[in-house]
């Protein structure tokens, strides 16, 4: 059973930004401000490409988009890096089937350059995130039982004085994750405060039984996990963000 | 799905746009016109470093739900929190509209906000986005704020805006961001006049102005070397035949005196009957009048005079363009003004110290001018204020800087052309002279920069649709300010303005129509949720309102500065049966005045506007509060609905099942509260009364709602020796003056009614003769002098290309003095050999007179 991923060391933020081609209003540099009103977007469709030119080597082993519309255009995407000298391809093309996040890891490799080509039919690629570095792996799955995400709405009915009912008004709150994990291998907790240190306040892609954009929810306590023996005895991530 | 569609459904979820208009700049940093150096600017006027060059942008900032699953392209979800209420309709006001938003604050890279981001711009840039925002945008107080309504799904083009406001607050509460946007129409009232142009003050001194009668005055002023004296003994402007109402010392007989201003065209073709005006004579035995001409096209004025409410006589003509006519009757006789006689007056400018000494003054025919600092804030032509006196200039030149205006008339208004010195302020005023009071509300718009808010298509078709006095104003040189003459003049015209849920300025009139909603038990009103208020508050049984403006310098609430007083009374509310007292409610009007057209059309006119107001506010209209739900939104402010609730009973106890107007309005959420108020539309008996004026007698009216639309028949004019024609007169015409006349009226459905004691009376008995008046008499000018071109359709249209419809007059029962053909009037001036239309049109549909007499 595979493991739970967290990518949130985005080395595309560490590297110079550029694309084929760039829609007016919707700067390249937007797939790396965190946020996902803001995008890039091509001129036009086509092959398109978003490329990150490194200072220096970087180690990748994994891959996001966040808020894209490549499925509604029909693209294939390939990823390539820069590896000693010539481009290898670390994802082959792939059809996209929905518009939710795509995560994918990849072999990990050391490139000074990484090149996403997204090819669309008659549709602009628009992508508002694109996050690549590499990931941290969870030794173990979270305990049970777990709830890959929790979605709460909620719905205010007006009936009218002899009870017919008039309308409802559907308010969509924040979906939540919460992952409780025990006894891990205590030299995990050295990643886990790594990551708590960068991602207090900043997104993070996670990915286990599904891809998610999410962030620790505003009321989390980070509580650094502590054991005299080799194994941590529990500790939990508390998550929330928006569908798609 | 459409917008409809979404808001049908049982659920949806709903989804507010914000978005801001701020003011950028398209310039480039340091590229021309733009000289700045240095640290680039956000190009915002806050941080322009080069503002003289500042070239002037809009800039949309947009804002979304935060709890929008898919968020629209160019959106930022920030907005936690709307309320909006909507405007409040009361009776003599417009409560204004309000948002109130509550955003999220956030980090943000400066990407799209940053126009030299690529230079200096970093993702993680400091501070957050409203702080920076609020900081680079300092003038976003004033801005126009759009809110529009949709949902979850909807595509943006398909949401609909609900309110469009103007931000007056904004604060930084440190993660959130609130701003308070108020109504436009609020707005308004930041236009204060008379304002002070800024940076404008005179440049030289300015000679005081004084107008004598003669001589004698001009050498017993208190003058100074280079003041001027204009005197009046040598004006050209008599009346010129032998109708001559003095007395045997040769003065004017004190009275009641009427002259009514034709208007010519270069070719002398009757073109406007722009002024009646009403002067009362007294103790200076001069009538005197000052006009100002309001038609471009206007080349020569005839003037009749009428005396005593009896004789009409030719009184004088005036000839060539004047920007504004000063007549005076002395009641001489055979005098004819001469055109080589322009100007009618001599003007004089003392050369010494001594203004005792006639060899001092020398006459000029120079035109005054003044000296202005600069041309900056000024219009082309127009008028000022400089201390307390009004001017007005035609053109301004620039010499050396300054602005030299250019036939300065002073001392208008009835203020006095004083001495003035350099560095004295320079104020702008307004002023209107008569015109529809459409074309007013629209020019109010205009001068308070909301007229693109406007919605053109109902006030447009108002306009068109007027038929009543034109409105006009005096100068305002009294503190006012724009939403103050707006709110007046659309309670003169018994309407209602707001902005509504289109974000457009609407106006409507306040009447029964036909309902559009019924809000029910069954179907409408949430559970819970209605409320009845019985608004005992509001009764009046009597309104009075204060006219005919004749004193600028007074505030507008000053009794003494109006002529005229009209009180409309419900007796029977004063009874000891019903309320046992006066309850009463006192207007004062910038709007109607003496100028705006007859006497008779204007009592006429402000009669029907009192019994409306008097029938609305003599019982109490209850307000009644109730939520509906979101699928009922279509229900705007100021439709009128039927309530069917039991929350309200009428006497029998069932439910009170009657028209109601919507008068507040409060979307909350899928809620929406409305308040609605009762509208009753019962007949009233209301006396209208006016106190006694000078030399006129009180008149009482008693008078009752309007039967169907009236009809003339059988137009026919005097050729000389009889009356010919029909319903449709074309004719060459042989005669300067025309004699008109036509059968009397009968109401298209019914042939009698009944008067105030219940006698019938029937419509087409020459013995009833008295009950119809308000005929419009309309002249048709055809373009063509070689064939009659009359309108198509024969009744009176603005936009007749084959010629120009002017509307003469309407008719008052008075001009009656045929037994046969019981409707007379006399059309004076025309051109012989010129083709004109007449055309009679039905009367007014508001009232008619049931019983007419002089009492007390």
């Amino acid at each position: 059973m595979s493991t739970p991923y967290i990518l949130y060391n985005n080395l595309v933020a560490s590297g110079s930004l550029s694309a084929s081609s760039t829609a007016t209003g919707y700067n390249v540099n937007n797939v790396i401000d965190n946020k996902t009103f803001t995008s890039w977007k091509a001129n036009s469709s086509g092959a398109q490409v978003l490329q990150v030119d490194f200072t220096g080597g970087k180690v990748v082993d994994s891959w996001a988009l966040v808020r894209h519309n490549l499925y509604d255009a029909a693209a294939t995407i390939k990823l390539e890096g820069y590896v000693s000298g010539s481009w290898v391809t670390l994802t082959s093309d792939f059809t996209v089937t929905s518009n939710d996040v795509i995560f994918k890891t990849v072999d990990s490799s050391t490139v000074t350059k990484l090149k996403l080509t997204m090819t669309t039919a008659s549709i602009a690629p628009q992508v508002a995130l694109f996050f690549a570095g590499a990931k941290m792996t969870f030794p173990y799955p979270p305990d049970s039982p777990f709830a890959p995400i929790v979605q709460g709405v909620e719905v205010k009915a007006e009936v009218s004085k002899t009870g017919h009912l008039l309308g409802i008004d559907k308010r969509y709150n924040p979906f939540t994750i919460a992952a409780r994990f025990s006894d891990v291998p205590a030299t995990f907790a050295t990643q886990l405060d790594a990551f708590y240190s960068a991602c207090s306040v900043k997104p993070f892609i996670w990915s286990y039984l599904g891809n998610y954009f999410v962030r620790l929810s505003s009321n989390y306590q980070y509580q650094k996990p502590q054991s005299v023996t080799t194994y941590i005895e529990s500790f939990t991530l508390d998550m929330e963000g928006a569908i798609k | 799905m459409s917008y409809d569609t979404y808001k049908n459904s049982l659920d949806r979820s709903i989804i507010y746009l914000a978005e801001i208009q701020l003011i950028s700049c398209s310039n480039v940093f340091g590229q021309s016109p733009c000289t700045a150096t240095g640290d680039k600017c956000y190009n915002t006027s806050t941080t322009c470093k080069d503002k003289a060059n500042f070239t002037k942008a809009t800039n949309t900032v947009k804002f979304c739900s935060s709890d929008v699953l898919n968020i629209p392209d160019g959106y930022r979800p920030y907005i936690k929190s709307v309320s909006f209420v909507t405007s409040e309709l009361r009776e003599d006001k417009t409560v204004p509209q309000l948002i109130n938003l509550t955003l999220c604050d956030d980090t943000d890279s400066d990407i799209d906000s940053d126009p030299y981001w690529s230079e200096r711009g970093q993702i993680d840039a400091p501070g957050s986005y409203f702080k920076k925002l609020f900081a680079r945008n300092a003038n976003i107080k004033g801005r126009t704020i759009t809110l529009k309504q949709g949902f979850e799904g909807l595509a943006v083009s398909d949401y609909q805006t609900v309110a469009v406001c103007k931000i007056s607050e904004f604060n930084d509460n440190n993660g959130t961001v609130s701003i308070k946007a108020d109504d436009i129409l609020k707005g308004l009232e930041e236009y204060k006049y008379p304002f002070r142009i800024p940076g404008v003050n005179v440049g030289l001194d300015v000679a005081a102005s004084f107008i004598v009668d003669g001589e004698s005055g001009m050498l017993s002023l208190d003058a100074i070397k280079g003041d001027r004296c204009r005197r009046r003994d040598f004006e050209s402007l008599y009346i010129t035949n032998q109708e001559s109402f003095t007395d045997a010392s040769g003065q004017l007989i004190p009275g009641d005196y009427w002259y009514k201003i034709y208007t010519y065209d270069v070719n002398d073709l009757l073109i406007g009957y722009d002024i009646i005006n009403r002067p009362v004579v007294g103790a200076e035995n001069a009538v005197q009048i000052k006009f100002m001409p309001t038609n471009p096209a206007a080349y020569k004025y005839r003037i009749y005079g009428r005396a005593q409410n009896s004789i009409t006589y030719y009184a004088a003509d005036v000839i060539g363009w004047q920007d504004e006519v000063t007549f005076i009757d002395k009641g001489e006789s055979n005098r004819f003004p001469l055109s080589s006689d322009y100007p009618q007056y001599k003007e004089f400018i003392l050369q010494s110290d001594n203004p005792k000494d006639v060899n001092s003054w020398q006459q000029t025919a120079s035109a005054e001018t003044i000296n202005l600092n600069s041309p900056s804030g000024l219009s082309a032509s127009g008028f000022i204020k400089i201390e307390k006196e009004i001017i007005y200039y035609s053109s301004y030149v620039l010499i050396n800087g300054d602005a030299v205006l250019q036939n300065v008339q002073r001392g208008l208004f009835e203020t006095e052309a004083l001495r003035h010195y350099a560095g004295a302020a320079v104020y702008t005023i307004l002023y209107f002279t008569p015109d529809n009071p459409f074309t007013i509300a629209k020019s109010i718009l205009t001068k308070g920069g909301v007229s693109s808010f406007a919605d053109t298509t109902t006030i447009n078709a108002l306009e068109s649709a007027w038929t009543g006095p034109d409105f006009s104003c005096l100068p305002i040189i009294k503190d006012s300010d724009l939403a103050k003459l707006y709110f007046d003049l659309m309670g003169m015209l018994n309407c209602r303005s707001w902005v509504n849920e289109a974000g457009k300025i609407t106006i409507k009139e306040i009447k029964t129509e036909t309902p559009t909603h019924t809000i029910s038990d069954d179907i409408n009103i949430i559970k819970g949720s209605g409320k009845l208020d019985g608004n005992n508050k509001e009764i009046k049984t009597r309104v009075v309102l204060f006219w005919d403006r004749t004193d600028a310098t007074k505030g507008s609430g000053d009794k003494e500065s109006y002529l005229r007083q009209t009180a409309a009374i419900d007796a029977d509310a004063e009874s000891e049966n019903e309320y046992g007292e006066e309850l009463k409610k006192e207007l004062f009007t910038y709007w109607i005045n003496s100028n705006c057209g007859e006497e008779t059309a204007l009592n006429t006119y402000v009669n029907a506007l009192l019994e409306k107001k008097v029938k609305r506010l003599r019982d109490p209209k209850s307000l009644y509060t109730c939520d509906v739900e979101l699928k009922d939104s279509d229900i705007k402010l100021g439709e009128i609905v039927y309530v069917d609730s039991d929350d309200t009973n009428n006497a029998d106890g069932d439910n009170l099942y009657g028209y109601y107007e919507i008068v507040k309005r409060e979307p909350k959420g899928n809620k929406i509260t409305l308040t609605a108020q009762y509208f009753a539309d019962v007949p009233r008996t209301i006396t209208i009364i006016e106190p006694p004026l000078i030399n006129v007698k009180p008149i009482i009216t008693t008078r009752q709602t309007m039967p169907d639309e009236i009809e003339t028949t059988n137009l026919q004019y005097f050729n000389g020796s009889s009356f010919v024609g029909g319903n449709n007169l074309t004719g060459k015409l042989n005669k300067t003056d025309v004699t008109l006349r036509w059968d009397n009226g009968y109401t298209r459905t019914n042939s009698t009614i009944k008067d105030m004691s219940g006698n019938t009376i029937s419509l087409i008995d020459t013995s009833s003769h008295k009950i119809i008046i308000g005929y419009n008499i309309y002249l048709f000018t055809a373009n063509d002098d070689a064939t009659t071109k009359k309108s198509a359709t024969q009744r009176p249209s603005n936009s007749d290309a084959n010629g120009v419809w002017v509307k003469l007059a309407t008719i008052p029962d008075r001009h009656i003095n045929d037994n046969t053909y019981k409707y007379q009037f006399i059309v004076r001036g025309l051109k012989v050999g010129k083709y004109y239309d007449f055309f009679v049109s039905e009367v007014m549909k508001e009232s008619i007179y049931v019983v007419d007499k002089e009492a007390i």
